[in-house]
């Protein structure tokens, strides 16, 4: 393969709680680059926040089942995450708000990890994915009282296709958005394609991006996201807890895999595909065999199973 | 006149053994008629099953799978492209998998019947190209680093 040639141009910052990165094959793309990954990230925020008073899900997670107006933007992000229920039978569910406050999810990660005494609640199933209601129409959504919305495992992962997109459409040229770890790619990729660094332990900083990888694979479309029971682990009451959450139970799924890498067409597949490979254990083997998705799936001993394609 | 006599005694055997075999034949005729019109009816309303319909308390208003309005104005990027679910396909995952409770299947199912959208496949997409082994080089950039971290949701 020959080396790489292309000038990249790169910038990380910080955003969603993690970090964001937009690399770009023109370094004269790099500034609109950027302010369009920011606007993307601001709109977000404001949309999907599980912790800001001021956002849509906020509102629609404490209108006591009542229907409320949202915008196109919230409307998307949460028929993203009802896909994603549905293409998983139900294993990766919006509806496991609850579940994380009560494990002591209920603020921003950093803030959450430094409490360490025992949950006050006991844990709570997922609130059930069918029974909200969105009316893309009336721009409006119901949810039962009482369940709440969360829409991480799926709204970082569309805000990087929607800023992947956007930015190749503005300005031409190739592009990466990286949204911790949650990676897309669009237009033309430099030679050879974009470098990922693939990591599955826990020692990586997600706020400065800083990595030691384990894997380094090039992809030239497509997206690829990673999900693991380590990155955003804490302790309350002496248990580890982590994010991944099993919807029948509202704890923290038990797997096989400690971590699952996988590539897709778009981020929001590979991240809906390397969470719900976490909560299928040893049958997501075959569950990404038979949907192409190449995936490198690691135990809890190290050992790494690849799937698909993947090298 | 014999015959004439003899015919009356033949004809009622003759007459009831002829009825028989037409009452025979209508019957079946009537059993064949009434399948093509079962099948017809059903392939009928197969296709013309996705009309809205309201069930219990849930607005017969489009479910999450149409096509949502554009991107606000505030968010630059294009919709994404898996918007549409095809609704019989809905109906029979949601028919094949256990529901939380009672009433959310009513809801989920409310909602289903509401989209009236095509036909689309609906699962999770390879990439065009499968990754590939990085050469290790030195001038090559530092990998962009994909790990486990979620937004401020969790996930």
């Amino acid at each position: 393969m020959p080396p790489t040639t292309t000038t990249i141009a790169a910038r990380t910052f910080p955003a969603l709680g993690t970090f964001a990165t937009v690399l770009v094959a023109d370094p004269d793309a790099l500034p609109p680059a950027h302010d369009l990954l920011a606007a993307e990230l601001d709109a977000v925020d404001v949309a999907c926040s599980r912790f800001r008073a001021d956002s849509e899900l906020w509102r629609v997670n404490h209108a006591g089942g009542r229907p409320i107006p949202v915008s196109p933007l919230f409307a998307e992000a949460l028929a993203v995450a009802l896909d994603a229920a549905e293409l998983t039978g139900g294993d990766v569910d919006p509806t496991c708000g609850q579940s994380l406050a009560r494990l002591g999810y209920d603020r921003d990660f950093a803030e959450a990890r430094r409490r360490t005494g025992p949950l006050r609640q006991p844990t709570m199933p997922a609130g059930g994915w069918r029974r909200v209601c969105l009316d893309p129409e009336q721009s409006e959504v119901r949810v039962p009282a009482g369940v709440w919305l969360d829409l991480g495992a799926t709204a970082k992962a569309l805000a990087a296709d929607r800023a992947a997109s956007a930015i190749q459409a503005a300005t031409g040229c190739g592009v990466l958005v990286n949204l911790g770890g949650d990676i897309r790619v669009a237009g033309d990729p430099p030679d050879g394609g974009w470098r990922v660094g693939i990591a599955d332990d826990a020692d990586f900083d997600a706020s400065t991006a800083s990595i030691e990888p384990r894997q380094v694979v090039m992809i030239n479309d497509g997206g690829l996201a990673t999900s693991s029971t380590l990155g955003r682990a804490w302790r309350r009451g002496g248990a580890d807890l982590h994010h991944i959450i099993e919807p029948s139970t509202g704890r923290p799924a038990r797997s096989c895999w400690r971590t699952a890498s996988v590539a897709a067409a778009s981020c929001v597949d590979a991240n809906i595909a390397s969470i719900a490979a976490i909560l299928r254990a040893e049958r997501a083997i075959g569950w990404l065999e038979g949907l192409r998705l190449p995936a490198r799936l690691v135990r809890h001993d190290g050992t790494v199973v690849t799937v698909a394609g993947w090298p | 006149m014999r015959d004439t006599f003899e015919f009356p005694e033949e004809q009622p055997g003759a007459t009831r053994a002829a009825g028989l075999r037409r009452l025979s034949r209508l019957t079946w005729r009537a059993t064949q008629l009434s399948a093509v019109t079962a099948v017809g009816l059903a392939t009928l309303f197969a296709r013309t099953a996705p009309a809205p319909t309201a069930v219990g308390d849930t607005p017969a208003a489009p479910a999450a799978k149409t096509s949502p309005p554009a991107p606000a104005s505030s968010s630059p990027g294009k919709a994404h492209p898996r918007r549409v679910r095809a609704t019989a396909s809905a109906s029979a995952q949601a028919a094949a998998r256990p529901a939380p409770q009672a009433g959310a299947q009513v809801t989920a199912k409310a909602s289903r019947q509401a989209t009236a959208a095509p036909s689309k496949s609906a699962t999770l997409a390879p990439p065009s190209t499968a990754p590939a082994v990085a050469p290790s080089t030195s001038s090559a950039p530092a990998p962009a680093p994909t790990v486990s971290s979620t937004s401020h949701g969790g996930g």
